[in-house]
């Protein structure tokens, strides 16, 4: 059960941080921001320790008020592995792109751009969905079904959420107002 | 549906500027609306009209911050299709062959319809690549987003400047001309009018980057843009600057026209087959042609013929 916990907590972390970076891309136009990113992917981090404590907590209830406890943590720690597998696939492949996104060749980085990153941020909701269908096949019980299904659909609206607080965060607003985003290199 | 060159964005439409003294000129919302409408573009016809007006005219505070912030969105694109870079492969080595030939300091690089500068900043932040005695300047006719450019050159402490004027009629005219995703903006007459201007006492070059008009294009634009973009008014306009991108046979026509310049398309394809994003449209004076090919080193086999 640990090793699914700390997949998970990885697995959501990740997809976290880098909705940061989403959330905070197109708002500021200095050339010098890694560190602004940086500090996209800390706050996402953050918000997805939220997220996590509401998927832990969901779980917890569902097996809390099944009839047969043991064998509801059972279920959940199945459909966990299952929803877990889709999203390290996913996140594999994210990764790779980031990899290779790294080669310093002005083709190179824009083909990730366009056949990498594009598409994989267009399908991410499917990859949800698919997780959670895959996690339902295992037959949990209804309580373990309905918390996996509200634990991967809470991922789905995260970046729409992460949009609206960092568009009224002073640290993604106007940076020619605060020089905070010019102290840091390329 | 239109035809792709028949297509108006949004941007061109809502602002106007007298040519000779670039005074804003106020725009009616209802015959932007119309015009959009009568193009078979009900879509951008609704994202106008939802505008605030003064009047029966566009606010222009609302236009002004709009399209600073069109602007800053738009520059994902040219921070992850790499424009900065792009623009320096070849800026480098055609200002290698003037220091090569002699062409007097300073090395002027005018960046014609700037926007915010995305370009000449990200130059200016990697001014240690480009030969000593190199003068970056963006132009563009709407003084707020000159304003806005100034601003984050200044808040990162760039070496570049940049003007609300005529790129054509500077005081002190330039040594390169180039732009990034300008030209497809010029239809008709008005892209050989566009080069003839080049012409003039001291330009030694220039270089005009814009989309490569393939069958990935309008999808590829559009996949880029919805998903990235907030503003209605960005998604619409980058999808159609994809549509209007000019072939380079079309610009290479209007290049060559003045025949002050030896021209050609830089850097179209990856391998046969998988072409680029972007292209260029490059021009040069015919004294630095072999040495700007040399300069190129490695890079050489992307430039087409020079004619």
């Amino acid at each position: 059960m640990m090793a699914l916990a700390s997949t998970a907590y990885v697995l959501v972390l990740l997809d976290a941080a880098f909705s940061g970076v989403c959330a905070a891309s197109g708002r500021n136009a200095l050339i010098r921001k890694r560190g602004y990113y940086l500090r996209a992917m800390w706050h996402g981090a953050l918000w997805g320790q939220a997220a996590i404590l509401i998927g832990l907590l969901l779980v917890t209830v569902a097996v809390q008020f099944s009839t047969n406890k043991t064998q509801a943590l059972e279920e959940a720690r199945i459909a966990g592995w299952r929803m877990a597998t889709v999203y390290s696939l996913y996140a594999f492949v994210v990764m790779s792109t980031f990899l290779i996104r790294a080669y310093p060749s002005v083709d190179v980085r824009s083909i990730t751009s366009t056949v990498g990153f594009g598409p994989l941020t267009l399908i991410r909701p499917a990859v949800i969905l698919l997780g959670i269908a895959y996690a339902a096949f295992s037959s949990p019980n209804t309580l373990i079904l309905l918390a996996a299904i509200a634990a991967g659909l809470m991922m789905m609206p995260f970046r729409v959420f992460l949009n609206i607080v960092f568009a009224r965060m002073s640290a993604y607003g106007d940076p020619c107002v605060s020089r905070q985003d010019a102290d840091t290199d390329t | 549906m239109p035809h792709p060159g028949t297509l108006l964005e949004i941007s061109d439409l809502i602002v106007s500027f007298d040519l000779s003294t670039l005074e804003r000129i106020p725009v009616e919302q209802n015959t932007v609306v119309q015009r959009l409408k009568a193009n078979g573009q009900r879509r951008a016809a609704d994202i106008v009209a939802r505008m605030p007006t003064s009047g029966k005219m566009l606010e222009p505070g609302f236009v002004d911050q709009l399209l600073i912030r069109v602007h800053c969105e738009m520059q994902r694109l040219s921070e992850e299709f790499q424009h900065g870079r792009r623009v320096l492969e070849l800026l480098a080595p055609m200002l290698t062959a003037m220091r090569e030939q002699g062409v007097r300091s300073p090395l002027r690089v005018v960046d014609v319809g700037c926007g915010t500068g995305y370009v000449i900043r990200w130059l200016a932040a990697h001014y240690s690549e480009l030969p000593e005695g190199v003068e970056l300047l963006g132009v563009d006719f709407n003084r707020a987003l000159v304003d806005r450019a100034t601003q984050l050159a200044a808040a990162e402490d760039l070496s570049c400047t940049f003007l609300a004027a005529n790129a054509f009629t500077l005081d002190q005219p330039a040594t390169i001309f180039l732009s990034t995703g300008v030209i497809h903006h010029f239809r008709g007459t008005d892209l050989a009018a566009f080069f003839q201007q080049h012409a003039q006492t001291g330009v030694q070059a220039f270089a005009h980057f814009d989309f490569q008009p393939t069958v990935f294009a309008p999808i590829g634009a559009w996949l880029f843009h919805w998903i990235r973009m907030r503003e209605s008014l960005s998604l619409h306009d980058g999808v159609v600057s994809a549509r209007r991108a000019h072939h380079a046979t079309r610009l290479l026509e209007a290049a060559r026209a003045g025949k002050h310049f030896r021209c050609g398309m830089y850097s179209r394809w990856v391998t046969p087959g998988l072409p680029r994003v972007m292209q260029a449209v490059v021009g040069i004076r015919d004294t630095l042609a072999p040495h700007f090919r040399r300069a190129l080193g490695g890079r050489e086999a992307r430039l087409e013929e020079l004619a």
